[in-house]
């Protein structure tokens, strides 16, 4: 048993099993109160073709939109990030620009976004926000922290400032970014979502809303827990790319 | 005409201070050396004497405040422009995502050249690792990733090559076996060499010359000729000359540290 036990992955689910069983337990006793479901409860929400159908049409808009958002917040990042690093002197600006992005309150702006960039777009507006700084702010580090041993290695060999910068710190910089990556992505569904409650027409963001102002609360734990899936699963996802990128790249 | 015109390395009256907050500190005063072309010369003192800074000097990594470094007859700057600079770290400094035949070509992409493949492998042969042109350097042993670091400084056939403590992390043991190593490598190249280390041992046997530092500001104290001769494999180094010519240098080096601790700041 000890033996089986040393398994991590097999914890991991021994935990999960737990977990499952506590929250079951919880509901079916009301001992959290009345909105707070047992399982078995919330997976009423499912139940029938027409609500799967519900939940199913939601998710892709909202997955669709996530990965669109993770897509241009990595790129804008990844970019100003290398411009940062190539050309000092707009290192401070972009610094700034970036915190400034990062500072916007998402709650406050998202209403003026509705009327600016339509109902549609908000959700990937907040999103590509929310996922953007996270990336950023770690490749910009990995990109100058360089270990002094390689600046003085390209030095006595003479390289130039561009192949020092493709062949040391880039490379370099690889698991940083990709650390990034994986905070980013629950960054680009979080805002997403939040996006979708501002007047989306679809997505699970939409159903969370609906469900709270209807008081579906299987429907409305469904939806969340959904958002909590996708969440985990890119971050996870993300995670084991980060390992095999630190096995490629670092010591 | 002064010996330094015709040398292959010269360094002529180089001293350098560092700022330490308000106050600034000499960490070099009037430094001299000569080497001759195929020169291995070996600078032992205490730590802290400034020898990497000496290195760094005069692989155009630092700036002197007066005095100059030649090669041959560039400067620095020019010789590294060139990339006909050699230099090897104690901390070995390669590339943890790249092979070991990537590493040692890394000068070559550096540089902006073609790699000669020919050259890697051969290389990597005379340091031993023949059979490890594939591996990553996280699967090598501290002694083989410094043979890597090694024969990817001589890749580019350099002018003269430096060595900080390239052997200083290693155990006694590895360290002995690569010293025989590096000396047969350094015998079929023939390549004009410094090199920094603070064993006595270490400089004695790979030196034509040893010369010993002092601290606090960095000068030199003592200079020694080694002639003795190589390969300076176990019998030499267990032969009376060998062994008294090491005492001499050691006591010179305990001499330079008592200059530099009565020099000293105080405490
Ligand atoms: N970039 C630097 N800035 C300030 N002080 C430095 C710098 N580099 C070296 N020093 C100082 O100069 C002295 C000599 O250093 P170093 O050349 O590394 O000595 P060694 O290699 O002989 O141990 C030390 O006191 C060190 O702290
Ligand atoms: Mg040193």
């Amino acid at each position: 048993m000890a033996r089986v036990l040393e398994q991590g992955w097999l914890r991991s689910l021994l935990g999960f099993a737990l977990f499952f069983i506590l929250w079951e337990t919880a509901g079916r006793t009301g001992a959290l109160g009345a909105s707070f479901p047992s399982l078995s409860e919330i997976a009423t929400a499912f139940d029938t073709p027409v609500k799967r159908g519900l939940f199913t049409r939601s998710m892709a808009v909202t997955v669709h939109s996530s990965l669109i958002a993770f897509a241009v917040g990595a790129a804008i990042a990844v970019g100003l990030a290398l411009i940062s690093a190539v050309l000092p002197s707009l290192e401070n600006g972009i610094d700034s620009l970036a915190s400034g992005i990062y500072a916007i309150p998402a709650i406050a702006f998202g209403p003026i976004l509705i009327l600016i960039a339509g109902p549609e777009t908000t959700p990937i507006v907040l999103g590509v926000l929310s996922a953007f700084f996270p990336i950023y702010g770690a490749f910009v580090s990995g990109l100058r922290f360089t270990p002094s041993a390689y600046l003085d290695l390209s030095g006595a060999l003479g390289a130039s400032r561009a192949r020092a910068f493709l062949l040391l710190k880039v490379p370099h910089a690889m698991p940083a970014l990709i650390d990034g990556l994986r905070l980013g992505a629950p960054g680009a569904i979080l805002g997403v979502v939040l996006g979708e409650w501002f007047g989306a027409p679809r997505g699970l963001g939409v159903v969370i809303v609906g469900s709270m102002q209807n008081v579906r609360i299987p429907q409305l734990w469904a939806a969340a827990l959904l958002v909590v899936a996708c969440s985990l699963i890119a971050y996870f996802a993300l995670s084991a790319l980060h390992r095999l990128c630190v096995r490629r790249f670092a010591w | 005409m002064s010996a330094a015109s015709s040398a292959a390395l010269a360094v002529e009256g180089i001293s350098k201070s560092f700022r330490l907050g308000r106050e600034s500190f000499q960490a070099l005063r009037g430094i001299d050396l000569a080497l001759a072309a195929g020169e291995f010369v070996s600078v032992v003192g205490p730590s802290g004497c400034g020898k990497s800074t000496l290195l760094r000097i005069i692989a155009g990594l630092e700036t002197p405040d007066a005095g100059r470094v030649t090669i041959g007859s560039s400067t620095p700057a020019e010789t590294t422009a060139a990339h006909r600079l050699g230099i090897a770290f104690q901390d070995h400094a390669l590339l943890p995502w790249l092979s070991v035949a990537e590493n040692i070509a890394l000068p070559y992409r550096l540089a902006g050249m073609t790699v000669d493949q020919a050259r890697v492998q051969e290389l990597a042969r005379l340091v031993g690792l023949g059979d490890f042109l594939r591996a990553r350097p996280r699967q090598l042993s501290g002694g083989m990733r410094q043979r890597v670091s090694i024969a990817r400084a001589m890749v580019l056939k350099p002018v003269v090559l430096l060595l900080d403590e390239p052997f200083g992390a290693l155990d006694l043991v590895t360290r002995r076996h690569l010293n025989l190593e590096m000396q047969r490598i350094w015998g079929e190249l023939g390549t004009t060499a410094l090199l920094i280390t603070h064993s006595v041992d270490e400089a004695v046997q790979f030196g034509n010359r040893v010369f010993v530092m002092a601290a606090r500001p960095g000068r030199m104290h003592a200079e020694f000729a080694v002639k003795l001769p190589r390969p300076r494999d176990r019998r030499v180094t267990a032969s009376p000359e060998f062994v008294a010519l090491v005492q001499k240098v050691a006591a010179a080096l305990d001499d330079a540290t008592a200059a530099s601790t009565a020099s000293g700041m105080p405490g």
